[in-house]
C-alpha cells in the first residue's frame, strides 16, 4: 500500500481528482451550475439524443409485438362479447315474437270477447309458391274439430279440413275449396269470398255473387258476414286489389287480395267456439 | 503525464491516441447508455453502473495507469451528466481502477474468478456510494427499503453487466496489445 503513494502518478491523479470532486461539490452546494456540468452536459447531449432515438426505436419496435397480443386478447374478449351479445339479441328476439304473438291474441280477445281460441304454431306447411295448407300442432285432445276457423290478428286464415289427435291442417282461403259469406262495408254489397285455381299461385281470392251494379272500388275493404256454418261475422278477408265483369253473365267479380300474409305465419288461432250474432248460439 | 497514461502499452503517439479514442468512447458509450437508455429502460428494476464495470475491465486488463486515469474520466463524466448536487466519484473510481489495476497485475493472475472477485468489490463499493448519496438527499430513508428498491436491484444489474462486459472489454484489451506488437 505504501508503494502505492510513493507513485507519482497516483498522488497526481488522487489530486487531480479530490479538485475535480471539490470544485463542484462546492459550487453545487453554493448554488452555483458547475461549468464541467455544463460542459460535459453539452457534449454528452447529442449522444443522448442518439441513445434515446435508438431506444425510441427499439421501444416501438418491442410495442408492436406487445401490441398485437394486447390486440389479440381484445379480439377475443371482443369476440366472447360480441357473442353474449348475439345470444341477448337472440332471446329479445325470441320474446318480442313471443310478445307480439301475446298481443296479438289479446288484441283479437278484446275485439271478440265471446271467442275462445286455442293457440297453435305451424308445424307444417305445403310446398310451393304460395304455402297455402298449413299444418298446425294442435288436435282433437284440444278440442279441435274440422270446419273450425282459423284466424290471425289481421284476419281470417282458413278453417279446418283435417284432424288427428295433436295435429290438424288447415285450408287457406284461397284455395278452391274455400268459400266465404261476405260483405263490402262501404257500398253495403254482400258476396261469396272463394279460391280460384288461376288466381291461387297470385296469392289471392275472388269475390262473386255481387249485385251487377254494386258501387265496388279498388281498395274496399272485405269482412266475412258470419253467414254459414264457419267463420264468425266481421273478421277481415282482406281488400279488393281489381275488378272485372263476368263475360258470361255480366255479373261483377272482384279480387281480393287476403289481410294475412301467408308467406309469414308461425302462429294462429284456432276459433273452438264463439257467439253468433244473429242466433246467439255458440258455434262449434 | 502521456506516459502514464499509455501504460507501458502505448509506444507511440498515434497508438497513444488510439488508446485514449477506444477506452474514451467506451466509457463514453457506457455512460451515455447509463444515464439514458438504462435510466429509461431499468435493467432488474434498476440502472446497473456500466461505469464501475467498464473502469474495472480496463484497469484488470490494461493496467493501473489505465484504470486509475478511466475511473478518474468515468466518475467525472457520471457526476457531470448526472444529476447529483455532490461529486465524489471521480476521487471513488480513480481509487478503484488504480488498486485493481495494481493488484491484478501484481497479485492476482488473469482468471475470470478473479474478475469476478473484483466486480464484488465494485459491488460494495458502488453499494457504499449509493447508501452515501441517498443518504444525503433523503433525510429518513430506512436501510430495509433502500436496499429492497434500490440496492439489490442496482447490486444484481451491475453484477450482469459486469459479467458480460468482461468479454468484449477483453477482447479490446487484447486488440489493442496486438496493435502495439504489430507495430
Amino acid at each position: 500500500m505504501k508503494k502505492i503513494f510513493q507513485n507519482k502518478f497516483f498522488v497526481i491523479c488522487l489530486c487531480i481528482a479530490v479538485v475535480i470532486s471539490a470544485v463542484p461539490s462546492t459550487l453545487a452546494l453554493m448554488g452555483y451550475r458547475s461549468l464541467s456540468k455544463s460542459i460535459v452536459g453539452t457534449v454528452t447531449a447529442p449522444l443522448q439524443w442518439c441513445v434515446t432515438v435508438v431506444g425510441n426505436a427499439f421501444e416501438g419496435f418491442g410495442r408492436y409485438f406487445s401490441s398485437v397480443d394486447l390486440l389479440i386478447e381484445k379480439n377475443e374478449a371482443l369476440e366472447e362479447e360480441n357473442q353474449e351479445l348475439r345470444e341477448q339479441i337472440d332471446r329479445a328476439e325470441l320474446l318480442e315474437r313471443e310478445n307480439e304473438r301475446l298481443r296479438a291474441y289479446l288484441e283479437i280477445k278484446s275485439q271478440y270477447p265471446s271467442f275462445r281460441m286455442e293457440e297453435a304454431m305451424v308445424i307444417g306447411h305445403s310446398a310451393g309458391n304460395y304455402a297455402t295448407h298449413y299444418t298446425l300442432n294442435r288436435g282433437t285432445i284440444h278440442g279441435i274439430a274440422v270446419n273450425m276457423p282459423v284466424i290471425v290478428r289481421e284476419g281470417i286464415v282458413g278453417y279446418v279440413t283435417d284432424v288427428g289427435l295433436n295435429w290438424c291442417m288447415v285450408s287457406t282461403l284461397i284455395e278452391t275449396e274455400s268459400s266465404v259469406g261476405a260483405y263490402i262495408p262501404r257500398p253495403g254489397v254482400t258476396g261469396i269470398v272463394s279460391g280460384d285455381y288461376t288466381l291461387r299461385d297470385e296469392g289471392v281470392c275472388k269475390i262473386s255473387y255481387m249485385d251487377q251494379n254494386a258501387d265496388i272500388a279498388v281498395g274496399d275493404k272485405v269482412y266475412s258476414t258470419g253467414t254459414g256454418s264457419v267463420y264468425p261475422a266481421d273478421l277481415c278477408i282482406g281488400e279488393i286489389v281489381s275488378i272485372d265483369v263476368d263475360e258470361y253473365s255480366r255479373a261483377l267479380v272482384a279480387t281480393v287480395r287476403p289481410a294475412v300474409d301467408f308467406t309469414d305465419l308461425q302462429w294462429m288461432m284456432i276459433l273452438t267456439g264463439y257467439e253468433k250474432q244473429s242466433g246467439g248460439g255458440m258455434a262449434s | 503525464m502521456a506516459k502514464y497514461v499509455l501504460g507501458r502499452h502505448a509506444q507511440t503517439r498515434s497508438e497513444m491516441l488510439r488508446h485514449i479514442g477506444i477506452i474514451g468512447g467506451s466509457l463514453l458509450l457506457c455512460s451515455v447508455l447509463q444515464v439514458s437508455f438504462f435510466a429509461r429502460y431499468p435493467f432488474l428494476g434498476a440502472t446497473p453502473d456500466l461505469i464501475i464495470c467498464t473502469v474495472l475491465c480496463v484497469s484488470y486488463f490494461c493496467g493501473r495507469y489505465a484504470g486509475g486515469i478511466t475511473g478518474l474520466a468515468g466518475g467525472f463524466l457520471i457526476e457531470a451528466i448526472g444529476t447529483s448536487g455532490i461529486t465524489l466519484l471521480p476521487v471513488i473510481y480513480f481509487l478503484f481502477g488504480y488498486v485493481v489495476g495494481f493488484y491484478s497485475r501484481a497479485v492476482i493472475q488473469k482468471r475470470y474468478s478473479s474478475y469476478l472477485f473484483y466486480l464484488g468489490i465494485a459491488l460494495a463499493i458502488r453499494a457504499t456510494v449509493t447508501v452515501l448519496y441517498a443518504a444525503l438527499t433523503y433525510r429518513n430513508l430506512s436501510l430495509p427499503t433502500l436496499l429492497i428498491h434500490t440496492l439489490l436491484p442496482e447490486a444484481a444489474g451491475t453484477a450482469i453487466a459486469g459479467a458480460i462486459l468482461y468479454v468484449p472489454m477483453q477482447l479490446l484489451c487484447r486488440l489493442l496489445k496486438r496493435k502495439r506488437t504489430g507495430a
